[in-house]
C-alpha cells in the first residue's frame, strides 16, 4: 500500500530526502505534461518541472497540509512557466490577456505530440495545443488535473471569472477545430 | 428545457458545475431533438476526452536530477527550509507603536482643538450636543486652559515622533 501525501510530504518536511524522491516520483508525469503544455519545448519543461520541486522542497513548510499536494505543486509549476516563458520572449502584455502568448515556433507543437504514442490522443493533445497558452493551461488544469475553478485562479492570479472565460473560450476554439478537421475528412475521434 | 437551453448549457461550460437535474432534464431534451442530441454528445466527448489527456513522461527520470539539486542547495547552506518566523510577518502592537503614536497623537491633538480653540483664544467650539445626561450644562468648563494645552502639546509630540520614527523606519 503506498503512503497518502500527507504522511510523505510530512516525512519529507522533517528532511527525510527520500520521501522528497517520492514525491518527485508521483508527481514528475503529471506536472512534466503540465508545463510541457505550457511551455511547449520538452528541454524547458524539463528544467521548469525540475525548478518547481526544488522549489517546492525549498517551501515545503509553507503547505498546507489539510489541502492536496498536487494543486500546490501546480501553483509553483505556473509561477515558474510563465518566468520561462517571460525570459524567452514569448509572453505578451496585453491588458486583459495577461496569459496569452505570442505564435509559437513553428515545429514545437508537434515535438510535443511526438512524445504522445496513440493517435486518437494525439489528435486531442494537438488541438489542445493549438489554444493560446492561458486557455491551454486552464484546460490541463481543470479537466486533466481536476482542479477547481477557485484554486486555478490561485495558481494563476487571476480571477475565477478568468479562469471561466479561458474554459468557454478553449471549449469553443477546440469544437470548432474539431468540426472544421471532421469536415475535411481528418479521421477525429471526439 | 429547449434547444435554445441546452445549446447555452454546451456553450457556457464545463459540465462538471451544473446540477443533476439540471443535465438530466438537458438530456432527456437531447435524446428527443435531431440538433441538440449529437451537440450535446459532442461536448460531453470532448469533456470526457479532455479529462483523459495523457501525462507524456519526460525523456529522463527526474528523481535523481531534483534531489541532487536540493543536496547541492544544502551544501551551499542557503537556509531555503527554515520556516518563516512569525514576527517576521505578523505585525505586532510593540513593533507598530510609531503608527500607535501617530494615532493616538492625532486624536490627542483633535481632542484638545475640540475643546479649546488655542489661537482664537475665547470661543470653544459648540460641543452642546455632545451632552450626556448627568454631564454640567457647560462641559468645556470642567476644562481648564493648562490641561488642554498639556493635551494638545503631548498629542503633537507624539504625532511628530510618530512621524519622523516612521520617516526613519521607511529609509532603512
Amino acid at each position: 500500500m503506498t503512503a497518502s501525501d500527507r504522511d510523505v510530504v510530512g516525512d519529507a518536511r522533517r528532511g527525510d530526502r527520500d520521501a522528497f524522491g517520492e514525491l518527485v516520483q508521483r508527481y514528475q508525469g503529471r506536472l512534466f505534461g503540465l508545463v510541457l503544455m505550457m511551455v511547449r519545448e520538452p528541454a524547458g519543461a524539463e528544467d521548469v518541472t525540475q525548478d518547481a520541486f526544488v522549489r517546492a522542497h525549498a517551501n515545503i513548510h509553507r503547505y498546507d497540509d489539510r489541502r492536496p499536494f498536487y494543486p500546490w505543486l501546480a501553483a509553483i509549476a505556473v509561477r515558474l512557466a510563465q518566468n520561462w516563458l517571460r525570459r524567452h520572449g514569448r509572453m505578451v502584455r496585453r491588458e486583459g490577456a495577461a496569459l496569452e502568448l505570442a505564435p509559437e515556433p513553428a515545429g514545437a507543437a508537434a515535438t510535443l505530440t511526438a512524445l504522445i504514442a496513440s493517435e486518437r490522443t494525439r489528435r486531442l493533445w494537438q488541438a489542445v495545443a493549438a489554444l493560446p497558452s492561458g486557455q491551454r493551461t486552464v484546460v490541463m488544469l481543470y479537466y486533466r488535473d481536476e482542479m477547481a475553478v477557485r484554486d486555478i485562479a490561485l495558481a494563476l492570479g487571476v480571477t475565477t471569472g478568468t479562469i471561466k472565460t479561458l474554459l468557454f473560450r478553449a471549449r469553443r476554439q477546440l469544437r470548432g477545430y474539431l468540426q472544421d478537421a471532421q469536415r475535411s475528412g481528418e479521421n477525429i475521434v471526439i | 428545457m429547449t434547444c435554445r437551453h441546452v445549446l447555452g448549457l454546451i456553450d457556457a461550460g464545463p459540465f462538471a458545475d451544473y446540477p443533476r437535474a439540471h443535465l438530466d432534464a438537458a438530456w432527456q431534451h437531447a435524446r428527443q431533438c435531431p440538433t441538440c442530441g449529437p451537440a450535446l454528445e459532442a461536448a460531453t466527448a470532448l469533456t470526457a476526452g479532455l479529462s483523459a489527456l495523457p501525462h507524456p513522461a519526460p525523456a529522463r527520470d527526474l528523481t535523481a536530477a531534483v534531489l541532487a539539486r536540493i543536496a547541492q542547495v544544502d551544501s551551499t547552506g542557503i537556509p531555503h527550509t527554515a520556516p518563516t518566523r512569525p514576527e517576521a510577518t505578523m505585525p505586532s502592537v510593540t513593533r507598530d507603536w510609531p503608527a500607535w503614536a501617530t494615532a493616538l497623537g492625532g486624536i490627542g491633538a483633535g481632542f484638545a482643538m475640540v475643546l479649546w480653540t488655542p489661537l482664537g483664544g475665547a470661543a470653544p467650539m459648540d460641543i452642546a450636543w455632545l451632552r450626556l445626561p448627568g454631564m454640567p450644562s457647560d462641559p468645556v468648563a470642567m476644562f481648564s486652559t493648562t490641561p488642554a494645552a498639556l493635551v494638545l502639546a503631548s498629542g503633537l509630540a507624539l504625532y511628530v515622533t510618530g512621524l519622523f520614527a516612521q520617516v526613519r523606519r521607511g529609509r532603512r
